[in-house]
């Protein structure tokens, strides 16, 4: 299960990163890290992107990205 | 608020003593995340003595300034582009880097602030980690320190200063305590020997990210602790409230949708006002003096040729100042970043994203401010794609030319049909710039991955008056960057319409003579098809000043003598419809007027939008394409559709 699939107001446990090299290296360094706990607090009006709570701070992440984040 | 130094490297306190000079060539960087509050803390450092300018080789903005005389001897402060790391992922991020490391005058910082959110420490602490290991000589200011207080939590500087090996400053971003310790610290590491050499970092194995990560969470946890209760909610809470409404399918839309209009009606009728009182101010100057000696050769360069070609650049000077206010006004309010968030589905379909909303709907306005806007985009494909089109979306410009036309397609008695026009007109044009994208995209050999990760920070109220000082700085280095080449171009399109006959006094003998007139003659056959003729190809050089002339060239053309605008358009009406081509039939017919709105819909005819887009891209080369290639494709358009029109009976 990856990111897109969180329930919106849920919270889960990132178990890995995986993808595209660039964009893993950019999400790690924004805290989407192993163990990390991640919530979707929403998605905007056209259901991309997603709203992406993760260590105190709110992140915009289109679907391609959120989904090399693994659950 | 009393700021709070803690350090681990003693001297930091010490105020007596001799304090070495700082060396030459030794700038003070801020490098930190973006929404750290980098750019504020650079705007209390330095008052207004600093200048934005393209990093050499790029362009990509960054600011070099010095700090004010209160705080201290003066230092020589750079503000870079917010990075999430020392491993840049776009182009923006790799200036800062090569900004701290390699400056090509400056060479290496000699001292770097590390600007960090204090309520964001877990995360934002990674990059001082980074700037420590790579060697600098590294201050942490830690911004927003008040969000903290009010949830009533403590921060520990010495934690940090121990664990992280560097003095820590707290800064208060709203009244700007904690300025000067910052910058004692600086000059303390300034006079110490560099004890490392510095070296820019190989990118870090995921592991070793990782550890970072969880070490500077680690150190977050023990450095914030709870003192008392909050007093009420916090920004973050308060922030997740609002969103609940501003990010909304239905209000969030309907919203945005208000904003927006607001920022476009701030370009298209306030700047209007400032433009045109500009535009008339130059104008009285021009005629007044040029009466004093109207037949000096001299005096017409001056009036006609200089004092309009200063026009042209300061004409656009309120728009970019009131797009830049709206713009930064949002973007330090927090709102810039949903609202990017909000319509980044429906144009990531064409290619680009979010970011390229503002600058697209400023497009409708004028091109030259919206073109500036689009640095904000730091997606390199999306932003070179959203420039490309750009000069596509209908500006004001064109307005007076829309109306001229349209007037002598439906009359004045039927205003309605031409109002639907006009709006045909622009559903067209945003239908022509979609095309084009589409288009373009296909064909762009730029790969950068255009990933859209977006912070979407705490909403805070804006400071109103940093807020103005940038918007004027922005004006200001437009005037400075691209002033120079529009006035040079307007400078040659006046010599075009003016010489060899400048020592005629009367206008219409004198455009008649002109080498635009010539160029006109000549490429009569190119115009011909498109149901033209010299006339009308005088008018087409001539917009290249400002798309609106051709209304104004087409009355010197037409010999008309009216002063008042009122009248001057019904009599220029009166003759585009007597006036006939050298065949004897009539110039102006439905056809070749439809054809003449599609090509002024398409081509682009303004020459500083060119310079704008040269100096925005950093390369002739693109600029020179849309210039062709969009006056070529306007060109066959208007042919095709007045052809086909003939051919189906229309005349």
């Amino acid at each position: 299960m990856t990111l897109i699939d969180l329930e919106p107001g849920s919270e889960c446990e990132i178990s890995s990163v995986v993808g595209d090299p660039v964009v893993v290296a950019r999400l790690m360094e924004l805290g989407f890290i192993q163990g990390e706990k991640v919530q979707l607090a929403g998605r905007a009006p056209f259901g991309e992107p997603l709203i992406i709570e993760i260590r105190g701070s709110t992140i915009a992440l289109r679907k391609s990205e959120a989904s090399c984040v693994q659950l | 608020m009393r700021a709070a130094v803690a350090s681990s490297t003693a001297s930091c306190h010490d105020e007596a003593g001799s304090r070495e000079r700082p060396r030459a060539g030794a700038v003070v960087a801020l490098v930190g995340s973006p929404n750290s509050g980098k750019t504020t803390l650079f705007n209390w450092l330095t008052g207004s003595q600093f200048k934005t300018v393209n990093y050499p080789g790029s362009t990509v903005d960054y600011s070099l300034g010095q700090s004010q005389e209160r705080y201290g001897e003066p230092l020589k402060i750079m503000d870079t582009p917010g990075t999430y790391s020392l491993h840049p992922k776009s182009p923006d991020e790799q200036v800062t880097i090569n900004a701290i490391f390699s400056h090509p005058i400056e060479g290496a910082a000699g001292v770097v602030i590390s600007v960090a959110d204090a309520t964001l420490l877990s995360r934002q602490l990674y990059v001082t980690k980074q700037l420590k290991s790579a060697g600098f000589k590294v201050v942490l200011a830690l911004t927003m320190s008040d969000l903290l207080k009010e949830k009533g939590e403590r921060l520990e500087c010495d934690v940090i200063s121990q664990a992280l090996g560097v003095p820590v400053v707290l800064i208060d971003g709203r009244l700007g305590g904690g300025l000067k310790e910052l910058l004692d610290c600086v000059r303390d590491l300034l006079a110490q020997p560099q004890s490392n050499p510095i070296s820019q970092p190989k990118a870090w194995k995921a592991s070793e990210v990782e550890n970072a990560l969880r070490s500077t969470a680690d150190i977050a946890a023990r450095a914030v602790t709870k003192k008392s209760q909050p007093t009420g909610s916090s920004a973050r809470e308060r922030t997740r409230e609002i969103d609940k409404v501003l990010l909304h399918p239905i209000w969030g839309l309907l919203i945005f949708f208000i904003l927006m209009s607001g920022l476009f009606s701030g370009i298209f009728w306030v700047a209007k006002p400032v433009m045109e009182g500009i535009d008339h101010l130059l104008t009285f100057f021009s005629v007044h003096m040029l009466a004093l000696a109207p037949d000096n050769l001299a005096m017409q360069f001056l009036c006609r040729g200089v004092i309009a070609s200063a026009s042209a650049v300061l004409v656009f000077a309120p728009q970019i100042f009131i797009l830049f206010l709206g713009i930064i006004l949002l973007e330090d309010s927090g709102y810039l970043a949903r609202s990017a968030t909000l319509v980044d589905r429906p144009l990531s379909k064409l290619g680009m994203g979010g970011r390229s909303f503002v600058p697209l709907l400023s497009g409708f306005a004028c091109a030259v401010p919206a073109m500036m806007a689009a640095r904000a985009i730091n997606s390199r494909r999306e932003r070179w794609l959203t420039l490309f089109i750009l000069p596509l979306m209908s500006c004001s410009a064109r307005l007076p030319v829309y109306a001229l036309l349209l007037t002598f397609l439906f009359r004045s008695d039927s205003a309605w049909k031409a109002g639907i026009a006009l709006a045909v007109i622009y559903a067209t044009s945003i239908l022509v710039g979609g095309i084009a994208a589409l288009v373009a995209s296909r064909f762009l050999k730029i790969e950068d991955r255009s990933f859209f990760m977006l912070e979407l920070p705490v909403y805070r109220k804006p400071k109103f008056r940093l807020v103005a000082r940038q918007a004027f700085m922005r004006t200001k280095s437009y005037v400075r960057r691209a002033g120079p080449a529009i006035f040079v171009f307007a400078l040659i399109v006046w010599g075009a319409t003016t010489f060899p006959r400048y020592d005629v006094s009367d206008r219409t003998e004198q455009l008649n003579q002109s080498y635009a007139a010539s160029a006109g003659r000549a490429l009569e056959p190119v115009f011909e098809p498109m149901g033209g003729d010299w006339r009308v190809g005088v008018g087409l050089i001539s917009a290249f000043a400002a798309r609106e002339v051709f209304v104004s060239a087409l009355a010197v053309l037409f010999q008309l003598t009216d002063q008042d605008e009122s009248t001057l358009q019904e009599s220029l009406l009166t003759k585009m419809r007597e006036a006939r081509n050298k065949k004897g039939a009539l110039l102006f017919t439905p056809a070749s007027v439809v054809g003449l709105i599609l090509f002024f819909m398409i081509a682009l005819q303004c020459l500083s939008t060119v310079t704008v887009a040269f100096k925005e891209s950093g390369a002739w080369r693109f600029a020179l394409l849309q210039l062709v290639l969009f006056n070529a494709v306007a060109y066959i358009v208007a042919v095709a559709v007045v052809q086909g029109l003939r051919s189906v009976g229309v005349s």
